[in-house]
């Protein structure tokens, strides 16, 4: 009798098979593929971006710097000034900097540049240099001097944006506060003093995580919402279509006759969850891959490598993550299996599965409204329906403090919600035929199992 | 000590499916279920198998109560047909098994044994969406019995199945009961009951109306019939029967001439007649009604509604 074995509990008999069924299946190779070469595609996108930005970058913009009327008090000193506004130039973080090299008119290569004396007026700069401007020789050239009493600062290129102009100001003020300083009669040590520059420091009162667990938080949150949302749907509908399948081929009183129906039921959501969970670890495994391989996720996050990336995500987001996710995955997978209970047909399949799909979208978009104001009353009410829970507290729960009782009071209420619909699995699995909502309740209000056909 | 099915009610909402039902099946029997569609058969098979529960009554297996013990030793065979369409004959079986908790090299002989009994060897490797309604029958049938159930429970087993299969599958239970598998069956076909069961039950309206050996259930109705032959053909038989008063008309069958025999009447008085007349008698037999008789008397005009 060696020759037989015990098999294993009946509901991991049920998940294998869903498992194998599932991952055997082309819809669900496709899917995989699809979503892999859809990732490596999509890490193209920084490298391109790099790659235009890079080019920008190899062109550096020579910016020709002149002195207009009364600029320096010193008898106009050009090279003083380009001096100066490399230094304020230096001060923009490197990220954002753009990539600028002042020259004083004796360094430029044109001699219609180097002959314009210094305290050249503007009329008189504009119809030497425009000409060079608009013709590419020169790439641009900025002006300084004063005009009626008053700094003036003009910027000159073929095009000029929005933000080139901030980046002038920002590069000019300080340069101007100084010369101001200097007019008004302040000594070299006074202008020293008054330009050490003010330190600022952001505070948050109810801080939940430091800088880098705030970043983490967010991408977790986005992460959960979209990954809930995709698994919920896509996933919850091969168990909803899994139900109705058994219910029409009949094959499920052969099931329930060999094992309870809540078994089959757990080893049907755990299967198809665990062929889910398959499919998000090829495409995450890919991801990261391929963001290590070309050393994205370094730059996005100082990181020295792959390893220590889930050591850095803090214990209790990585806690609540998992918590959420699977308390998310269970209530959306049985609530799936009880409504499709409903049906006997396959054709019925797409209203008995309305409800849940409508609660799915509905919670998705209640927790990215609760992304900017997480302890709003809409945020409130909407993490403790059930239905809502795992995308909206967890939303909220990562962003801002959250009563222990909230959390464990949407926990209860979301437990009991799939124990409800798992009774519903059980009590309408036998009726073939269409249930109707009144009756699909009655059963529930009673606790009816399994009535006949 | 078999299955004792004790005093078992079970209704839906106002429909009272079954009233009060009691059975025995003493282990190592095939024993008959017989009723019209409706008459409360699949709703008891279903109380023994644990998928429905009683409202009332008790039942067991060897003394234990059945939600202890329906998964592991019981088979079952639902009235509603269903494999998962998708898969092979091997897989599915090997699937089934396991969820009746066997399984390894000695269950994928069993398959392979299986397979080639009841004649389905050239569809092993086939997905059952492929097969005929009839061979997929025989899976079922397989699927219900690889995990060696004490008790074997088959909802209509023969319905839909040519007579090759039916044979098949007759052989196939009578080669299980010798080995000790005890078999409840349902049908509405009295050959089936005839030929395989040692026992049975007639069900109507939710109630066993008799119950007891196939003889004893023939016998119930008190009825007799006499069936006579003689020399001589059609003529001679009916006027011998016909110069008795007290017989009625008598039918014509394949096994001769039949009639009734009134309470009261001695047949016997019918074959020294014969003799008297020096005919000569080729058949006398004084017999109850077949089951198919009895089964139309009890149920009356209920059964010709299925």
């Amino acid at each position: 009798m060696s020759e037989f074995k015990t098999a294993p509990a009946s509901w991991w008999v049920v998940a294998s098979r869903e498992f194998r069924q599932l991952v055997h299946n082309r819809a669900y190779i496709i899917t995989t593929i699809i979503g892999l070469l859809l990732l490596i595609g999509l890490s193209f996108v920084p490298a391109l971006i790099d790659y235009l930005a890079s080019r920008d970058a190899a062109d550096p913009v020579e910016v020709v710097v002149i002195t207009g009327p009364e600029w320096q008090p010193e008898a106009g000193e050009p090279r003083a000034l380009v001096q100066e506004l490399t230094q304020a130039l230096g001060s923009i973080p490197a990220a954002f900097r753009p990539s600028w090299h002042f020259v004083s008119p004796a360094e430029s290569q044109e001699s219609a540049v180097r002959s314009l004396p210094p305290g050249a007026d503007w009329a008189r700069t504009q119809a030497q240099l425009d000409p060079l401007v608009k013709e590419g020789r020169i790439d641009a050239y900025i002006w300084i001097g004063k005009e009626e009493g008053s700094l003036k600062v003009r910027f000159t290129r073929k095009e000029v944006s929005n933000t080139e102009i901030g980046f002038v100001r920002a590069v000019v003020e300080p340069v101007a506060a100084l010369y101001r300083a200097r007019e008004a009669g302040l000594s070299p040590e006074q202008i020293a003093t008054i330009s050490v520059p003010t330190l600022v420091e952001g505070r948050d009162v109810s801080p939940r995580f430091s800088d880098r667990a705030q970043v983490f938080s967010e991408i977790l949150t986005y992460f959960l919402l979209i990954a809930l949302y995709m698994a919920a749907i896509l996933y919850g509908n091969m168990i909803a279509m899994g139900v109705v399948q058994e219910k029409s081929s009949r094959v499920v009183e052969m099931l329930v006759s060999a094992a309870r129906p809540i078994h089959i039921l757990i080893g049907k959501v755990l299967g198809i969850g665990l062929a889910g969970l398959l499919q998000f670890g090829i495409w995450t495994a890919g991801g990261l891959v391929i963001t290590l391989s070309s050393g994205q996720l370094q730059r996005l996050l100082p990181l020295e490598n792959g390893a220590s990336l889930l050591a850095a995500i803090p214990l209790p987001i990585l806690l609540y993550f998992t918590l959420f996710f699977l308390l998310g995955y269970f209530l959306y997978a049985v609530l799936n299996a009880g409504f499709a209970s409903m049906a006997s047909r396959v054709e019925e399949m797409n209203a008995v599965m309305f409800p849940t799909i409508t609660l799915i979208i509905i919670a998705y978009f209640l927790a990215f409204s609760s992304f900017t104001r997480s302890d709003n009353l809409l945020a409130v009410i909407g993490s403790l329906i059930p239905f809502f829970t795992p995308m909206v507290m967890f939303t909220r729960v990562i962003l801002t403090p959250v009563p222990a009782w909230q959390v464990a009071l949407s926990i209860v209420l979301t437990l009991l919600t799939i124990l409800l619909a798992a009774r519903l699995y059980h009590a309408n699995i036998l009726r073939f035929r269409r249930v109707s909502w009144k009756e699909a309740w009655r059963a529930l209000r009673n606790g009816e199992k399994l009535p006949g056909v | 000590m078999g299955l004792a099915v004790r005093e078992v009610s079970k209704s839906f909402g106002d429909i009272a499916a079954v009233r009060k039902v009691s059975l025995d099946v003493p282990p190592g029997m095939i024993y008959g279920l017989i009723g019209p569609n409706g008459a409360g058969k699949t709703t008891t098979m279903r109380m023994i198998m644990t998928i429905l529960n009683p409202d009332r009554g008790e039942i067991t297996w060897k003394g234990q109560p059945v939600r202890k013990v329906a998964s592991r030793y019981f088979g079952y065979l639902p009235e509603e047909r269903g494999l998962y369409p998708n898969m092979t004959i091997r897989e599915q079986l090997r699937f089934f098994a396991a969820l009746h908790g066997i399984s390894g090299p000695g269950v994928d002989r069993e398959i392979d044994e299986w397979i080639a009994r009841l004649d389905l060897t050239e569809h092993a490797t086939k997905k059952v969406e492929e097969l005929s309604k009839g061979n997929a029958q025989k899976v079922q049938f397989v699927a219900a019995l690889l995990h060696h159930p004490e008790l074997l429970i088959l909802d209509e087993p023969f319905s839909g199945l040519d007579p090759v299969n039916v044979r098949l599958l007759k052989e196939a239970l009578v080669s299980l009961a010798t080995q000790g598998t005890t078999i409840l069956f349902s049908t509405h076909r009295m050959e089936h009951v005839e030929e395989l069961c040692q026992r049975m039950a007639l069900i109507r309206g939710g109630q066993i109306v008799v119950e007891g050996t196939v003889d004893e259930v023939r016998r119930s109705t008190g009825r007799m019939l006499l069936r006579l032959q003689v020399d001589g053909g059609r003529d001679g038989t009916v006027e011998l029967l016909r110069s008795f008063a007290e017989l009625p008309a008598p039918r014509h069958t394949p096994a001769g001439w039949e009639v009734e025999v009134p309470a009261g009447f001695d047949p016997q008085q019918v074959l020294r007649q014969a003799v008297a007349t020096g005919a000569t008698v080729t058949r006398f037999e004084v017999t109850p009604p077949s089951l198919e008789d009895v089964y139309i008397t009890i149920m009356g005009g209920e059964a010709g509604n299925e």
